[in-house]
């Protein structure tokens, strides 16, 4: 019989209690891993628009933290393109609009000759043809959450559209968004002439050091602008964050519920087990064990729950996105980092919880606890 | 009276232990030597203080005042009680003490956990203890599956993981009937013989007593009387 015989038959002697705390670790490492996966995955996908936009480097300007930059006039895209290394430029002006029925969307104007485009696939109808016409095209998963397609007509804030085609992108963020010429947007938000983003695209072959340098010469060159790339976009992203915070404060919380849980489970039984305890100290063993014993039992509890969390919060994100309301709006994004990181957080949950009881247990007196009955 | 040994292996030096901030005088002045191999029987009515002194003995409880010397060395200044415990002592208890989840083969290999042997060691270690007590066809058995005699045979075999040197009963037939007291007093002589080892027995049991070489009358926590069988 091995020492670990001894935990495990501990825990099974109780195995409705063990059970029920496992369950609440579960839930806690649960929500952890569902809501991390999905901010996660949040940030991921917008690192992944940048990247399939073929953007290497986004000018905004330096605004509050409102959840999209503010808007600047047009022109400085002239005075970018200029600067040594840039291949184009393009701009774009974003907003979140309520469309009709659908909850809040993104929706994007662009450069008609803007290289933003071309990672676009259109699935049915054509791309707006000129400036002028009053025409949008839609995401895939925006489609099916409005309803639309080809000729059917969308209003936007004030002011109706035809949906002249609908295309695909590798980025959900785009998936979900109404696209239009940029002059029909900027009349539309009343932001003649003016865009919140400048995409850049540098020449083939531009080295790491040369993207950093040109950085640094727009920042200096143009106070109150700053200049990223397309991963620190999104990890500045003010909606990324706040997701961030969110999945953080949730899980801490679930996180000290399990805690607490653990830590109940495990004081009751050393309380019941006093007189067992006076045994094991009368037959030599020795307190340290006696401390092991309970931190075994303890950890075992959370990392039998941390499993099963592991398990609970893919679930809970699979049919989350499964779910009508949700269906292609969130992306969630689980490895291995973040299942190891999920049982690292049960083991420490586990050790927190049993280290009072385990304390408790190995201050016990050998004869009065013997005497305890 | 015997005539003190040279060499004793347990030597209690003017023992005193008070409880409850000195109301509970549970010995007061306890004063004998046991020689190795001797088996002694300590009597007395309840509250006497027998089942303290025995405590002391095992390291279980530390005294007011007084010493108890093992082999000549103070058991005060051992340091690591729970290595004396685990390599020097056996305990039986009246009311058998076995961890009711554990089979009989996993109740006697409980102590030699403290033990640097292997699995497979102490697992035939168990099996042969058991089997020496009588209970070879008991080894899966849960202790609630067995007779209280089987419990305390079990007990027995667990007092006896390490090796001890010192066998210490407290009332180890209290909880039995008649029958299975004798047979466990048999076992007890029997095996304290074949092994050499030195048996302190507390009991109110005149028969139990009667195994001993030597019993230790105690009143009002002290030693009364001291008399060869």
């Amino acid at each position: 019989m091995s020492f670990f015989t001894v935990v495990l038959k501990n825990l099974l002697r109780r195995r409705t209690r063990s059970l029920l705390t496992m369950a609440g670790i579960a839930i806690g490492i649960g929500a952890v891993v569902a809501l991390a996966s999905i901010a996660w995955g949040f940030q991921k996908s917008w690192e992944r628009t940048y990247s399939a936009r073929g953007t290497d480097i986004i000018v905004t300007k330096i605004t509050s933290r409102s959840p999209l930059p503010a808007p600047f006039a047009e022109s400085l895209k002239e005075e970018v393109r200029r600067l040594p290394g840039v291949q184009q430029v393009s701009g774009l002006l974003s907003d979140l609009a309520s469309i009709e029925d659908a909850p809040t969307m993104l929706v994007f104007g662009w450069d008609l000759d803007g290289f933003l485009w071309e990672h676009l696939r259109l699935v049915r109808g054509r791309w707006p043809s000129n400036d002028t016409e009053k025409a949008v095209v839609i995401g895939t998963v925006a489609a099916e959450m409005l309803k639309k397609s080809v000729g059917d007509r969308v209003r936007i804030e004030t002011e109706d559209f035809t949906v002249c085609g609908v295309f695909d992108s590798a980025a959900l963020v785009e998936n979900g968004a109404v696209v239009m010429a940029l002059p029909q947007l900027q009349r539309v938000m009343e932001q003649p002439g003016k865009v919140n983003f400048l995409n850049i695209k540098l020449a083939p072959g531009t080295t790491a050091g040369q993207v950093e340098e040109l950085r640094r010469t727009i920042k200096a060159r143009y106070p109150g602008y700053n200049a990223f790339t397309g991963g620190e976009v999104a990890q500045h992203n003010t909606g990324i964050q706040v997701a961030k915070a969110m999945s953080w404060a949730t899980s801490i919380i679930a996180l000290v519920v399990g805690a607490v849980g653990v830590m109940n489970t495990v004081l009751m039984s050393v309380f019941e087990r006093i007189h067992e305890i006076g045994i094991l100290l009368a037959i030599g063993w020795r307190r340290s064990r006696i401390v092991r014993l309970i931190l075994y039992e303890s950890m075992v509890l959370s990392l039998g729950g941390g499993v099963a969390g592991i398990g609970l919060g893919v679930a809970a994100v699979k049919v989350m996105q499964w779910t009508p309301l949700m269906r292609g709006k969130i992306e969630s994004e689980m490895n291995l980092a973040l299942f190891g990181l999920a049982l690292l957080i049960a083991l420490g949950l586990g050790m927190l919880g049993g280290l009072y009881p385990a304390y408790r247990g190995s201050r016990l007196h050998p004869s009065e606890a013997l005497r305890y009955e | 009276m015997p005539a003190p040994p040279p060499n004793p292996l347990l030597e209690v030096r003017d023992l005193h232990r008070s409880f409850d901030e000195g109301r509970i005088q549970a010995l007061r002045g306890v004063n004998f030597q046991i020689r190795q191999g001797e088996a002694v029987a300590i009597v007395g009515p309840s509250g006497s203080g027998k089942s303290t002194l025995l405590q002391l003995i095992g390291a279980l409880d530390e005294p007011t005042a007084g010493d108890i010397l093992f082999r000549g060395q103070s058991v005060r200044q051992l340091g690591d009680l729970a290595r004396f415990r685990a390599r020097m002592i056996g305990f039986i208890f009246q009311s058998f003490h076995l961890l009711p989840t554990l089979t009989a083969l996993e109740n006697v290999q409980v102590p030699m956990l403290e033990m640097p042997w292997p699995v497979a060691e102490r697992r035939q270690r168990a099996a042969d203890l058991l089997r020496a007590v009588g209970l070879g066809n008991r080894l899966d058995h849960l202790p609630p599956k067995l007779s209280g005699g089987e419990r305390q045979r079990v007990a027995i075999a667990r007092s006896l993981a390490n090796e001890p040197q010192l066998l210490l009963a407290d009332e180890p037939t209290g909880n039995l009937d008649s029958v299975s007291a004798g047979r466990i007093m048999e076992l007890l002589r029997q095996i304290y013989r074949e092994r050499g080892m030195t048996l302190i027995v507390v009991t109110h049991d005149p028969h139990v007593a009667g195994i001993a070489h030597r019993t230790l009358r105690m009143l009002d926590g002290r030693i009364a009387e001291d008399t060869a069988a």
